[in-house]
């Protein structure tokens, strides 16, 4: 019995030294790990309000839940976000959110940017860890040829437009990966729907304007 | 979007087979699935193993690695909430250690209680830890079931039947194949193709069959 | 001594993948694309590398300071004491590329922390790195890290040729070709793999 103690506390020895060199390196590369995260979403507001010379987030502080529903703490988080076409920020130019798809083996992050009708102007996917050859492929954009996925097919739909061809809607999924597109649609549609009211925006303004 | 119970063990038993779609659990599928009844002693072992390593690493990066309200640190030693420290990079060695334990373990038990199947398994057994198969779907609970290190509604069930459901699927096309292999001994293959080629054909045709799920809506 | 052998049997008669069988699940899973491929088999490199030179120094230290009943001990632990330094590296290898590579540490996705199981990097430190001096182990690691990125990225030239008409993301067979898309599904991954062993089976019988 007390040589399975020793054996364990060489091990628990070996385990901590290893740990400790992890965490001096961990120190070394976390910054420019979140570095590229924050350039990632500046990024993806470049690419989805092109035309925004000012980005401005609207923060809110949203209550955290325990199981019981008793709030634990609030947390600040990025509701949405307000283009302006001009430096006074003057005149919104658009709108641009996150929205977050349960895929095939990861949670999809989208950044989706709209125009002050509801209509989406572009997407762009930030972050997933799909199945390589398959679901991952749904960061492509080429431009859309109206048989295979890509991001651009979104250009230009209303929230009533998201749904995938295999559940008898306008998007094209990709061939092999219905679960990554019906993620990522779905994800888009659901926070549209739950934003559009919060943004003053009704669901005809999108199919007045330009149609 | 959230996931039903009775979608999540359809998606990990046929269309994300955790074999024929995932790749995962590739080594003991090539080297045990020539005979039926190893085949069926691997996949409960390593299902079994599966959903009690899920339960353990689970609970281990909710309470311990992730610096969230939950955390241990938090809630009994009371360190300020942004102080508490971020050990989600110890993930991987953490898990893996704690698969090795759980592995040893059963290998003393079932030493002690079936001489017999210890046998039986022989080496496999101790290769159970590295059966990319349970590291994976530990790895692949966090990814899909937590989000800045706080679990989503529900994740610790998600987890246990996700666990249990790719264990499932993975004793599935074990028991396929194995009954594939046993006939395939028996017929004429070319030489070069004997043993494990032609296995990986096989392997080819029936991933072509599992592909017909990837359609299928569960919704 | 070290020699040349413990370099060039890693590569060839001694190819994990394609003669041992090993390291099956991350082969058949990231060879979607050379790109993917060479990613992949670098991170390994790396890892099998800095694990064989750990161990085997860590083997050595073991023998010279420990007494016989010591080093008895040390050897009922020895696997999990691999499995920590070998997580270790993976762990970094994990890091970096998130801070310095994220496009290629996202379309690996979660074969990066599988190196950990990744049958090719246990087996060596337990097979050749904790027996043999350092400088060979290297070798060695290296060796068996060279084999398993050519034989990766034999099999992701197959698929990403055949299955997208592109190789390096670089459209070779022109617009006019349709693609295999059954090659970048799983079952392209079995199937090339099963043709590619069936093949080399059949000139080393024609060899003889």
């Amino acid at each position: 019995m007390g040589n399975i103690f020793r054996l364990s506390f060489i091990l628990a020895i070996v385990t901590l030294i290893a740990a400790w060199v992890l965490a001096e390196i961990y120190n070394i590369t976390r910054p420019q790990i979140e570095l590229q995260k924050q350039a990632k979403t500046r990024k993806a507001l470049q690419i989805v309000l092109p035309e925004a010379k000012v980005v401005k987030p609207i923060v809110r502080k949203v209550p955290v839940k325990d199981s019981k529903g008793n709030t634990l703490y609030e947390r600040s988080e990025v509701v949405y976000y307000i283009g302006y076409a001009d430096a006074d920020s003057t005149q919104i130019s658009g709108y641009a959110f996150m929205a977050y798809g349960s895929g095939y083996s990861s949670i999809i992050e989208i950044m989706v940017g709209i125009d002050p009708t509801g209509k989406i102007k572009k997407i762009k996917i930030i972050s997933q860890k799909e199945t390589p050859g398959l679901g991952a492929r749904c960061v492509e954009d080429p431009p859309f040829d109206g048989k295979h996925w890509s991001t651009e097919q979104f250009v230009g739909k209303t929230v009533d437009d998201l749904k995938v061809d295999k559940d008898g809607g306008k998007i094209i999924s990709i061939t092999g990966a219905t679960i990554t597109s019906r993620a990522i649609t779905n994800a888009i549609k659901n926070k549209l729907q739950t934003l559009l009211p919060e943004l003053g925006i009704t669901a005809d303004a999108s199919h007045k304007i330009g149609g | 979007m959230e996931y039903g119970i009775f979608q999540l063990i359809i998606l990990s038993i046929f269309i994300n087979n955790f074999v024929l779609a995932r790749f995962l659990g590739l080594c003991p599928y090539m080297g045990v699935s020539k005979q039926l009844d190893s085949a069926v002693g691997m996949g409960l072992a390593v299902t079994f193993v599966m959903t009690l390593a899920s339960l353990v690493t689970w609970l281990l990066y909710n309470f311990f690695l992730a610096p969230t309200y939950q955390s241990i640190f938090y809630v009994v030693f009371h360190t300020p909430i942004d102080k508490v420290p971020d050990l989600t990079f110890l993930r991987t060695i953490v898990f893996i250690l704690v698969i090795a334990a759980l592995v040893q373990f059963i290998e003393m038990y079932i030493q002690k209680v079936s001489p017999t199947l210890y046998k039986a398994l022989g080496i496999y057994l101790p290769l159970i830890t590295t059966n990319c198969a349970i590291l994976g779907v530990a790895v692949l609970n966090i990814d899909m079931f937590f989000k800045d290190g706080l679990p989503l509604h529900n994740s610790f069930i998600h987890t246990l039947v996700q666990a249990f459901a790719s264990g499932v699927g993975f004793t599935l096309v074990l028991i396929l194949m194995a009954g594939i292999r046993e006939k395939l001994e028996l017929a004429n293959v070319p030489k070069p193709f004997r043993g494990l080629p032609i296995a990986f054909i096989v392997a080819g045709l029936m991933s072509i069959a599992f592909l017909g799920f990837a359609g299928m809506n569960v919704e | 001594m070290a020699s040349l052998n413990d370099l060039t049997k890693g590569i060839l008669k001694e190819n994990p993948v394609f003669r041992l069988a090993l390291g099956l699940c991350p082969t058949l899973a990231v060879s979607t694309s050379i790109n993917n491929a060479i990613g992949m088999g670098v991170a390994v490199i790396f890892v099998l590398v800095s694990s064989n030179t750990i161990v085997s120094l860590l083997m050595k230290l073991f023998q010279k300071t420990l007494s016989e009943e010591g080093l008895k001990s040390i050897n009922k632990i020895r696997i999990p004491i691999f499995i920590v330094v070998i997580a270790s590296f993976v762990t970094i290898v994990e890091m970096v590329m998130s801070a310095y590579f994220p496009a290629l540490s996202e379309s690996l996705g979660i074969f990066i922390p599988l190196i950990v199981v990744n049958c090719i990097i246990l087996g060596r430190a337990e097979g050749f790195a904790s027996k043999n001096p350092v400088f060979a182990s290297i070798l060695d690691g290296l060796g068996m890290g060279l084999g398993f990125t050519i034989a990766l990225t034999a099999i992701a030239f197959a698929r990403e040729l055949l299955g997208s008409g592109h190789l390096l993301g670089v459209n070779i067979l022109g617009s006019g070709y349709q693609p295999v898309l059954l090659m970048i599904l799983p079952p392209g991954a079995f199937l090339v793999i099963g043709l590619y062993l069936g093949g080399l089976n059949w000139l080393e019988s024609r060899k003889k």
